[in-house]
This record gives C-alpha cells, sequence and structure tokens, in this order.
C-alpha cells in the first residue's frame, strides 16, 4: 500500500518484502540491511546493505560507498510513481575506509542513526550499532 | 529508465559471439585432428574463446544493467553490476526477475569467467588468465595457449553461459518496451 507522503517508516512493509527477496539471492554473504532516513530527500527510500562478497574491498572512483537508483516501479511503487528508492552495497572492508575517510554516505548513515531514524531490517554477523563503533 | 547506451553493449557482445563461435568450429576441428592422430585432442584457440565468452559476459551484463538502470550505476566492476540488477525490486512475472533468477542459478560459472580476467605476469602467482603467461599449480610459468591450459570440457561451459548471459541481455532489451516495470 503506498501512503501519502512516503516518508520514513511507511515503506516498512515493502522493504521487508524486497530484503526477503535480497536473502534468497544473496543468503550466505548479505549480513547487515538497514533502512535509513537521512536528512535530504526525504520521500526518497534508503536502505543500506553489508554483503561480504562484495569485490574490491575498496571504495568507488568517486571516493565513496557505491550507491544505486531504482525509480519507483509496480515492484516498488511510490507515491505518484515518483521517487527513488536508494540502495547503498559495502563490504566490510570497504566500509571501514568510507568510516576512516568519513565519507559522505558513511556521515549520512551514521546521522540517521544518533537520530533514531534507522531500522535494522535484517542482522547476520554484523549490527549496525558494531559497524558504526 | 532505459539507457540508450544498452544496446551498444549489446551489439558489441553480439559479434563477440560470433567470434567465439566461429573459433570454436575451428578449435573443435584441431581437437578432432588430434584425435585422428591418436593424441589427446587440443587447440591453442581454447583460451580465445574463453577470452571472447569472457567479454560477452561482461558486456551482456553491462547490457542488461543499463537497461533496467540507465546510466546511474557508475561502477566499473562487473560483480557490482550483477549485484545491482539482483537487487533491484522486481515481481514475478517481471523481466528483471527472470533475469535475477538467470544469474542467481549461473553464479559459480560467472565467477569462474570473470575470473579469467587478463593479468599481466606479476610475481609467482600470477593467476589463470586468457591472455597472458601465468603460473599453474607446480608453480611454473606457462602461456594459456598451451596443451591442458584449458580444456575443451571447461571451454564449452564457458561458451554455454555466455549463450546464456546473451540470451537474456537480447530479451531485456527486447522486452523492456513492453514492460512497464523496467
Amino acid at each position: 500500500m503506498v501512503t501519502a507522503t512516503g516518508v520514513y517508516p511507511e515503506y516498512l512493509e515493502q522493504i521487508e518484502r524486497l530484503v526477503e527477496r535480497h536473502l534468497e539471492n544473496f543468503n550466505e554473504t548479505l549480513e547487515l540491511v538497514v533502512y535509513y532516513a537521512p536528512e535530504h530527500d526525504t520521500t526518497d527510500v534508503f536502505l543500506f546493505e553489508l554483503l561480504t562478497d562484495f569485490e574490491s574491498g575498496s571504495l568507488e572512483e568517486q571516493g565513496d560507498i557505491l550507491e544505486v537508483l531504482y525509480g519507483a516501479t509496480p515492484a516498488f511503487p511510490m507515491p505518484d510513481m515518483k521517487g527513488n528508492l536508494h540502495i547503498i552495497l559495502t563490504s566490510p572492508a570497504e566500509l571501514h575506509e568510507a568510516k576512516r575517510k568519513n565519507t559522505r554516505l558513511y556521515q549520512e548513515l551514521k546521522t540517521a542513526y544518533t537520530q533514531g531514524k534507522t531500522w535494522e531490517i535484517y542482522t547476520g554477523d554484523y549490527s549496525l550499532e558494531e559497524v558504526l563503533k | 529508465m532505459a539507457s540508450l547506451f544498452a544496446h551498444v553493449w549489446l551489439e558489441q557482445a553480439l559479434s563477440d559471439m560470433r567470434v567465439a563461435t566461429l573459433l570454436l568450429q575451428i578449435a573443435e576441428a584441431d581437437a578432432a585432428k588430434d584425435a585422428g592422430a591418436g593424441v589427446e585432442g587440443h587447440s591453442d584457440l581454447y583460451c580465445q574463446i574463453a577470452s571472447k565468452c569472457q567479454q560477452v559476459v561482461e558486456k551482456g551484463i553491462k547490457a542488461i544493467c543499463l537497461e533496467f538502470m540507465g546510466s546511474t550505476v557508475s561502477s566499473h566492476s562487473v560483480d557490482r553490476y550483477i549485484k545491482t540488477i539482483c537487487l533491484a525490486p522486481a515481481r514475478r512475472n517481471d523481466v528483471v526477475y527472470y533475469v535475477q533468477n538467470a544469474l542467481k542459478s549461473n553464479r559459480a560459472d560467472i565467477r569462474n569467467i570473470i575470473a579469467l580476467v587478463p593479468r599481466s605476469p606479476e610475481g609467482d602467482k600470477t593467476p589463470k588468465n586468457t591472455e597472458y603467461p601465468y603460473h599453474n599449480a607446480s608453480g611454473s610459468l606457462v602461456a594459456p595457449a598451451s596443451r591442458n591450459a584449458f580444456l575443451l570440457n571447461e571451454i564449452k561451459i564457458h561458451y554455454r553461459l555466455a549463450g546464456v548471459i546473451l540470451g537474456r541481455a537480447k530479451t531485456s532489451i527486447a522486452l523492456a518496451k513492453f514492460n512497464p516495470t523496467v
């Protein structure tokens, strides 16, 4: 069910269904999934995913974690079919580097955590508190 | 969010596949000649076929990703393109879902072919690749074209995979026009 505003945490049910599919595809390597709300693009949806087999172990060319944008579709409806689903994908080694460099995406996740705007959808061997320490 | 660039990657992948097919025909004839002479079948073209199949897989995956994602993926890593496709929201009857299942069920073969990307010899542990001399299990430097570096059965696995990925790329680009979820 698409809500009128679509703001955090109104997509929780949709996110849970999506993550079920992610677990089907990456059951051995998906370690942490967090639904969160940064301060910008408040009607967009943000999902942080930590995978252990994420090749390379170094940040993207632009110096941050990989952020992929998915537009609204019938598979992930959003109000008026506008807005984006952002999936922020990383590995433990890459996240460590992002933390050391205090990158924009790392800062946004950390700020959302301190503001109580994070929801751990799935935890494997890692928790959000642990990765942000 | 289809990209204008998707079909360009697909076009090149189709050409690579044509070369792989032609090379496979020659290699099978080479191997048959060997067999006729009473030695184990071999062709120095096996590594070249593997190389072309690897290119088909990479370009096919990029075409699929561009078709589904537009130009929003900036990564150059094929593994990341695959994950980007596999994480996309999809319903059971979506093209994306069909592609995700193909990538999932061929994951091991995809990993194996991507690992063959050319690497210049360095130190004493250059991994097996399709282009440059590499170190075998006993530590000797061998040419990818040499006997036993690549085997026909192995090449056929790569060739099959290239066909599967290319098929999914063609379908994705053809059906995306009619599928509102892409």
